[in-house]
């Protein structure tokens, strides 16, 4: 049930990635409506199997990182929903559908591993998943609204008036919206992170941890620097959008090292 | 007869701008023309659409043939100017085709520039024009406001009217691409031109908070700041003001750079790298084209003010065949509903003569039954009315909803069948569209 579900989700992502993107290529424009409808369907979709799944394995559903992935591709849903308030950045589901389709992927092939034993300070690690999880989202968008800053920069520079650069954002709104995303993804992150290290010194670690931990404080040390350059320097441009691209791929590989384990496994 | 639409007029693509100045008709003088138009044979109502690209008369006919060689009459006597000659600039579309003409001038289509937006306003306000005058009916009626909504409907559902075709409309466009919004931003214009002028004037009117205006003679920057609003510097201001404006938009006469890269460099450094947006609209150029290399610096000059006009001039053509798919499509609509009201007359007359029929017999009942109680007459009396509506629905549906290829000759049928009289016909020239049925 909870397979054939998420299968159904990934489809409905897939069909609305390629209608997203067939609208920056310049189609009709009853195709954004369709994707604005596909997106709203594939939101919904995911979050059945989110139910489907907290009602199979209770709290597991919220500590075992493979299902992180789930949490994340519904948690990019909602992020599009909150950023599609200002019209002008709706195009930003053209990158949120393919990554959702993919972390759901992911999901479906991985399926779950040993549950985590909770005693009474469970509740570090059942905050330590779920925060981590809303930050990587936040950075997550955050690097999307930084790459479409720098296709639509790439665009004017070269040039290049057609149909992708009439739908894309302003260069303003992606970078303020990609600011405000780095800065909330960064507290939530940072409380995660501490939370992390708490539970791992309780916690007998497995293979990836080393790995895991190295990458969490690179990570946040990229988007440290990348907020204290903006909000000081009032650093921002290409560059800026770059290293925020960088910090979110570090970010995500944060997640796939938890996967170490288990391919190992 | 049926009642048709007729359009017959020129305009910039059939004939040149001297043969249509002489046939333009003022606003002034278009309710005289409207007056005298509808005064002639054959022409019912009428409208005038006036303007520096057309010149066209839409009226409505009972006879399309003979209105459209009235109106030819009529527009060669006006214009002073021989048939023969008129002829050859002139066009005449009638019943749906000059429906479909009046959306595709109404949606835009049919325009110098696809798209402008001024075109709506003409023909509503010709519209207005000879509604106010009288000499409006309910064909034109129904045409002007199915073509008006017809062409709200290509721009909302069509990007036929979105993006700038004009030079100084690009770069406002530009500007939005950078900051999103362009209220609060400040504006710097190098040299009191016409074409920063201009561009000063569209900037103006998406609000931006600060204007400043910089030339080498304060006399002329303080007269178009005078004019437009805004402050006046001298030249030697230039390098402070790029601190702290937006959009830089130069149109000097200068034979060098007024703008070099070191002064753009410097003002970034002390504007905290705040994106600058750079109009080159002089030639030779006012601004060192390295400026554009620079980070958050984006710097467009003529050439590529050009380029977004044609890229939205090919978008505009695009859309253009979505919008003839819209056109086609209401035109055929409100062509279904002229046709079907062919038919209202011959209905009226059948119901009226079936009713008098029954009002006869009825009366005679009561004649030769004088001693008839009043529950009975009105039970006689319901059952004449039950009788008549039911022998008349499936003719009435018949009528209405028969295929245009059969609907005259049923039309016929019925009133040889009913003996329908033409003197009943009397004022129906205006109620075959004026007329409902009960």
């Amino acid at each position: 049930m909870l397979t054939s579900l998420a299968g159904i989700a990934i489809v409905t992502w897939v069909a609305t990635a390629a209608l997203f993107i067939a609208d920056l290529r310049g189609a009709a424009q009853s195709t954004a409506e369709l994707a604005r409808l596909g997106i709203r369907l594939a939101i919904a979709l995911t979050a059945c199997v989110a139910i489907t799944l907290v009602i199979d394995v209770g709290v597991d559903a919220f500590t075992q990182l493979e299902y992180a992935f789930m949490w994340l591709a519904l948690l990019l849903g909602f992020g599009f929903l909150a950023l599609r308030r200002e019209s002008a950045l709706r195009v930003v589901g053209a990158l949120v559908a393919p990554s959702a389709a993919i972390l759901l992927g992911i999901f479906v092939i991985v399926g779950s591993s040993e549950p985590a034993e909770l005693d009474e300070t469970g509740w570090i690690l059942l905050t330590h998943v779920g925060l981590a999880v809303i930050g990587v989202g936040a950075f997550a968008l955050a690097s999307f609204l930084a790459l479409l800053y720098i296709v639509q920069d790439s665009q004017l520079r070269a040039r290049s008036f057609g149909p992708l650069f009439q739908r894309l954002p302003s260069l303003e709104e992606l970078d303020a919206a990609s600011l405000r995303m780095i800065a909330m993804g960064f507290v939530v992150f940072t409380v995660a992170l501490v939370l992390g290290f708490v539970w791992s010194a309780r916690v007998e670690g497995d293979s990836g941890q080393s790995l895991r931990i190295i990458l969490s404080a690179i990570t946040w040390l990229i988007f440290g620097i990348v907020l204290q350059m903006r909000v000081s320097r009032g650093w921002r441009g290409r560059s800026a959008a770059w290293l925020t691209v960088v910090g979110a791929l570090s970010a995500v590989a944060v997640l796939g090292a938890y996967l170490i384990p288990r391919i190992g496994a | 007869m049926n009642h048709r639409v007729v359009v017959l007029g020129m305009s910039h693509k059939s004939a040149p701008v001297e043969v249509r100045e002489k046939l333009a008709i003022s606003e002034e003088s278009a309710v005289e023309a409207m007056h005298e138009l509808t005064a002639l044979k054959d022409i019912d109502e009428a409208v005038v659409i006036s303007t520096c690209n057309r010149v066209e008369v839409v009226v409505g006919s009972s006879n399309a043939d003979s209105a459209a060689a009235t109106l030819r009459h009529y527009l060669s006597r006006r214009a002073d100017a021989d048939p023969a000659w008129l002829e050859r600039y002139v066009y005449c579309y009638e019943g749906d085709a000059g429906i479909q003409h009046l959306f595709r001038v109404a949606g835009s289509l049919d325009s110098l520039v696809v798209g402008e937006p001024q075109i709506l306003g003409q023909v509503k306000s010709a519209f207005r024009v000879g509604t106010e005058c009288g000499t409006v009916g309910k064909l034109l009626t129904r045409t002007f406001d199915h073509a008006l909504k017809t062409a709200k409907r290509v721009r909302t559902e069509t990007a036929i009217a979105e993006n700038a075709v004009s030079i100084s409309y690009a770069a406002v466009e530009l500007a939005k691409k950078v900051f999103g919004r362009l209220d609060g931003k400040g504006v710097t214009v190098v040299g009191a031109g016409k074409m920063g002028a201009l561009a000063l004037r569209h900037l103006r009117e998406t609000g931006v908070h600060r204007v400043d205006i910089v030339n080498r003679s304060l006399q002329r920057a303080e007269s178009l700041a005078a004019d437009i609003g805004g402050l006046a510097h001298p030249m030697t201001e230039l390098p402070a003001l790029l601190e702290s404006t937006d959009i830089v938009i130069t149109s000097t006469g200068s034979q060098h750079y007024v703008v070099t890269r070191d002064m753009v460099r410097d003002a970034m450094r002390r504007r905290r790298q705040r994106p600058l947006f750079l109009v080159d609209i002089a030639v030779p150029r006012d601004i060192d084209p390295r400026c554009d290399g620079l980070p958050n610096v984006y710097l467009f000059d003529v050439d590529d003010l050009g380029k977004v006009v044609e890229a939205n001039l090919r978008t505009r053509i695009a859309e253009a065949s979505k919008a003839e798919t819209i056109i086609r499509e209401e035109a055929a609509h409100l062509s279904r509903w002229i046709s079907s009201h062919e038919a209202v007359p011959t209905i009226v007359m059948l119901r009226r003569k079936l009713n008098q029929v029954k009002d006869a017999e009825v009366a005679r009942l009561v004649r030769n039954n004088p001693n008839l109680d009043p529950e009975a007459r009105e039970v006689a009396e319901r059952l004449a009315v039950s009788l008549v509506n039911k022998i008349l629905h499936d003719p009435t549906i018949s009528l209405r909803e028969a295929p245009d290829a059969t609907r005259s000759s049923l039309i016929r049928a019925a009133r040889s069948l009913f003996r329908l009289a033409e003197s009943e016909r009397s004022s129906d020239g205006n109620s075959e569209l004026t007329t409902e049925e009960n």
